[in-house]
């Protein structure tokens, strides 16, 4: 090593412990204010800093992004920002490496018989406007809670103002649809009223079938920091397999997977069986509903009001001793549970995500989740509430706060709601009656419409896709999209930055920017939203999904179809200059020209959220902050406040004096939130003789969801290279497997060979194996059920039956 | 070369904060910097970010640590860490 390597390296060490202590400092000080212009960072040569939001889930946290000669060339975590304070999980060694994979797409690429050649974007652009133009209410757009706001909001009037089909859905569909349908049917209204800051005040932390320590470690981190700074605080793992979250409970409890619900109405026996309902507040704010008039009729979406007699009656037979014969907690276990409830001294947090959500009455466990906070007065204060969290870093602010779900609009709005379809319309400058009132396909429908022959009612004939992977996402992949291959009409684009399973049956695959290639906002969990800057370019001719939409739409404008133009004639998508010159957006050379499209396009979109009080802050607020949690209000001042907590006089500006507590979007319109009765009810598949398993599905720390970007970065490809099943050490040995043998599982789907991992990072109890649906591979979708969630239209990936069979050598 | 920042926090039971210490020292690649209560500050510098990963699950598995953070990392433009997919 010659001096000027010494010198450089002593330099880096000395950076990193300097970047060390200033976020030690932030730690001790214990969230104090950030200093006026923010937080020295440290000093690099030649190395410029700008802010980001981490790429890959839904936490937000924010880094610093370190770029020198035109590449991320160093990652420091963000102190300024009060989400992770400076801190990143493991991932932050790679977030800056995702972008250099070395397959990355860049070209746009046509399958010409049986092979992609690649073709200029102006052919590309002119393929996709004449496969619109042949059949336009057969077009569908399949999107993300990885789309940036500007994207999703794009697509979103392209679709709903431009093409009126609504044939538009996101991956979210797939994660967190049915904590929507729970916030709407109980609050009527979607997303939190709570935030992380529970995280800092909670007594009790309840985690329900979340492996919160792997899949959120930051927020994770935020609440054991509190445990080892010797605040006495209880973690409870309420689970179905041992995970690493386990290792830090002060309670394991392992369930059978499903039976969630009944453990739900168990607490909310034991809550009336103790006398603690908080009848104060039960009486002024909330009110029950059951989910049919009479047992045994098929549950709906609101149901029917009911008394509180009439509640306990029906939740009189969960008891802990009937539930613990269903669920296999034992009655200790869930007296323990209930406890926490009843005594109202300590705050209670539940966190929630993927294990409630991806289930066939997902819609009714968020119901229960919230009813047991609602109903025993665990509400409201910090640390005392229910919370679900986000896999995708802008699954809320994206699908949910842009509405790019199949019945959708910005702003929560509806496009069955002639109210919310006439704003639209008169926000957008288009003719009365240009939104179609009907929603479109959701998830599994627009596939399996996708996946089914012409002439047999499949009426989707092109799939776009952007920022997601849905040939290894979706359930039942050999249904929903394997299929498309024998259907030769059918045509698939997927607009992505590398190579993945759903590119395999493209027929055009457009080469796409990722995060600091481009400018975007993120919406993260706590309904705060976030924005970045490009800092570099993307490879060869990759460009934005936003531009890719935005110059599709201006193709169909030059082609004279009508729903491009507003209600004057002009382009959907008209942006002009500060001198009124029209600005050519659909050309890439004048989109990251003389105005900043991404301003223009959230500018334009924030009106809408005024319309439920949702209200996002301005443009050049998110430039200076590291996100603000909407509500953003502007105070006499003229500064702009955010909202920790909705609902809650004092702290959510819409709630009118004197109220206290006001649910001003409620389902009855009662400003009274609903305390659900759902019953328990048996799943549609669970094992039996001929599949005697219970087959789980999920994520790995070292990859994000498939792998697409941490399946690039060579040191996770090697420390988690390949999928496996976790299984009952027990189980194998009756079958005479050992670890690390192969095994083919089986469902009623398909099957798949995997290596058996026995008492590995996870531990699942006997008749249960796990499974990652990382692996490209091994396709573990092939095998999982589509039926889904009557309301959320959310499938389960979580509960199949399967059988498991050794491979011999 | 890779250059990490990280907050180590260790436990609060003496001997085995002790232990840590002398483990954590142990380690070549780490220089630690100041300690306030729980939290030890430190550097790591490696070859690459594959033996970066291996120090940190290295420093996750010593029984007086109770968590490892990362704060900031640096890596020189050749050592960006990207694998390849297998072709298709």
């Amino acid at each position: 090593m010659n001096l000027a390597d010494a010198n450089r390296r002593d330099f880096l060490r000395t950076t990193a412990l300097s970047a060390a202590a200033s976020a030690l400092a932030a730690r001790v000080s214990a969230r104090g204010p950030t200093p006026p212009g923010g937080r020295e960072l440290p000093v690099v040569p030649g190395v410029a800093w700008d802010k980001a939001p981490c790429r890959f889930c839904g936490t937000g946290c924010h880094v610093q992004v370190g770029v020198a000669n035109g590449k991320v060339v160093a990652i420091s975590g963000d102190r300024d920002a009060e989400v992770n304070q400076g801190l990143l999980c493991v991932k932050g060694y790679h977030v800056g490496h995702i972008l250099y994979g070395k397959d990355r797409l860049t070209t746009p690429l046509l399958r010409r018989d049986g092979q992609f050649v690649p073709i200029s974007w102006d052919d590309a652009i002119d393929v996709i406007a004449q496969r619109i133009l042949a059949a336009p209410d057969k077009f569908a757009f399949y999107g993300s809670g990885q789309w940036t706001v500007g994207e999703g909001y794009a697509a979103n009037k392209f679709i709903k103002g431009g093409l009126s089909n609504n044939h538009i859905d996101p991956n979210a569909r797939l994660c967190m649809a049915s904590a929507v349908v729970g916030y709407i049917s109980t609050y009527g209204i979607d997303e939190p009223y709570n935030c992380y800051d529970d995280f800092d005040h909670c007594d009790v932390l309840i985690l329900w079938g979340n492996n919160f320590a792997e899949m959120h470690p930051v927020l994770f981190s935020r609440f054991i920091d509190r445990k080892l700074r010797g605040e006495k605080i209880t973690l409870i793992d309420l689970a179905t397999r041992w995970t690493r979250s386990s290792e830090r409970a002060d309670h394991v409890m392992i369930f059978q997977p499903h039976t969630d619900l009944a453990i739900a109405n168990c607490i909310a026996y034991q809550v009336i069986e103790a006398g603690a309902v908080a009848r104060e507040f039960v009486e002024r704010h909330c009110v029950f509903r059951k989910p049919w008039k009479q047992p045994g009729e098929p549950q709906t979406l609101l149901g029917e009001p009911c008394g509180f007699d009439e509640y306990k009656q029906l939740i009189s037979s969960y008891t802990p001793e009937a539930v613990s014969q269903m669920s296999g907690l034992s009655v200790e276990q869930l007296r323990l549970l209930g406890r926490f409830f009843i005594d109202r001294s300590k705050k209670v947090c539940s966190v929630w995500c993927m294990g409630v959500n991806q289930h066939t009455q997902g819609t009714a466990m968020n119901n229960l989740l919230h009813a047991i906070h609602l109903l025993s007065g665990h509400w409201g204060r910090p640390g005392d509430g229910p919370q679900s969290l986000t896999g995708q870093p802008s699954a809320c602010g994206t699908v949910r706060e842009v509405g790019t779900l199949a019945h959708g609009l910005p702003g929560d709005l509806r496009v069955d709601n002639p109210e919310h379809a006439a704003s639209a319309e008169k926000l957008w400058n288009l003719p009365p009656g240009r939104i179609n009132r009907k929603p479109g396909y959701h998830t599994v429908l627009m596939w399996e419409k996708f996946c089914t022959p012409s002439d047999q009612g499949g009426d989707i004939h092109t799939i776009w896709v952007q920022v997601t992977n849905p040939g290894q996402s979706l359930p039942n992949a050999k249904k929903l999209f394997e299929a498309k291959q024998r259907l030769p009409d059918k045509f698939l684009i997927v607009s992505d930055i590398y190579p993945t399973t759903t590119t395999r049956l493209a027929d055009l695959i457009l080469p796409s920017a990722t995060w600091v290639e481009k400018n975007g906002i993120f919406g993260n969990s706590e309904r705060r939203t976030q924005q970045w800057f490009r800092m570099v370019h993307p490879p060869g001719e990759a460009r934005d999904d936003c531009w890719q939409t935005i110059a599709v739409a201006r193709r169909l404008y030059d082609l004279g179809f009508p729903g491009m133009k507003d209600k004057d004639g002009k382009f959907l998508f008209h942006m002009q200059d500060d001198e009124g010159k029209e600005v050519e957006i659909w050309k890439w050379d004048q989109y990251y020209g003389r105005i900043n499209v991404d301003e223009r396009l959230y500018e334009e979109y924030r009106p809408f959220t005024r319309i439920k009080h949702k209200d996002v802050a301005p443009y050049s607020e998110l430039v200076k902050s590291r996100g603000m949690r909407w509500p953003v209000v502007q105070q006499p001042d003229g500064s702009w406040r955010e909202t920790r907590y909705r609902f809650i006089e004092g702290m959510d500006p819409f709630v009118s004096s004197g109220k206290g507590v006001q649910f001003y979007y409620s389902v009855g319109k009662d400003d009274r939130a609903v305390i659900w009765f759902r019953p328990y009810v048996p799943p549609p598949e669970a094992p039996d003789a001929e599949y005697p398993f219970w087959l789980d599905t999920g994520r790995v720390l070292e990859h994000w969801h498939t792998a697409t970007m941490t399946g690039r970065v060579a040191v996770l490809k090697r420390a988690m290279p390949a999928g496996y099943v976790e299984m009952n050490r027990e189980d194998a040995a009756e079958l005479g497997i050992r670890n690390g043998e192969r095994v083919r599982l089986h469902t009623r789907r398909g099957s798949l060979e995997l290596p058996v991992w026995i008492d590995g990072r996870g531990r699942c109890p006997r008749g249960h194996l796990f499974v990652p649906f990382f692996d490209e591979n091994r396709l573990i979708n092939r095998l999982t059920l589509d039926a889904h969630c009557p309301f959320s239209k959310e499938p389960d990936f979580k509960k199949c039956a399967a059988r498991v069979e050794k491979v011999m050598a | 070369m890779m250059t990490s920042g990280l907050l180590v926090c260790l436990a609060s039971e003496t001997s085995l904060r002790e232990q840590a210490m002398a483990e954590l020292r142990s380690c070549p690649q780490l220089t630690l910097g100041e300690q306030q209560g729980s939290w030890l500050t430190a550097a790591l510098q490696t070859d690459d970010a594959e033996e970066s990963e291996r120090w940190h699950h290295w420093m996750q598995e010593i029984p007086g640590v109770r968590a490892v953070e990362v704060v900031f990392v640096h890596w020189d433009d050749d050592e960006a860490g990207v694998g390849r997919h297998e072709p298709r």
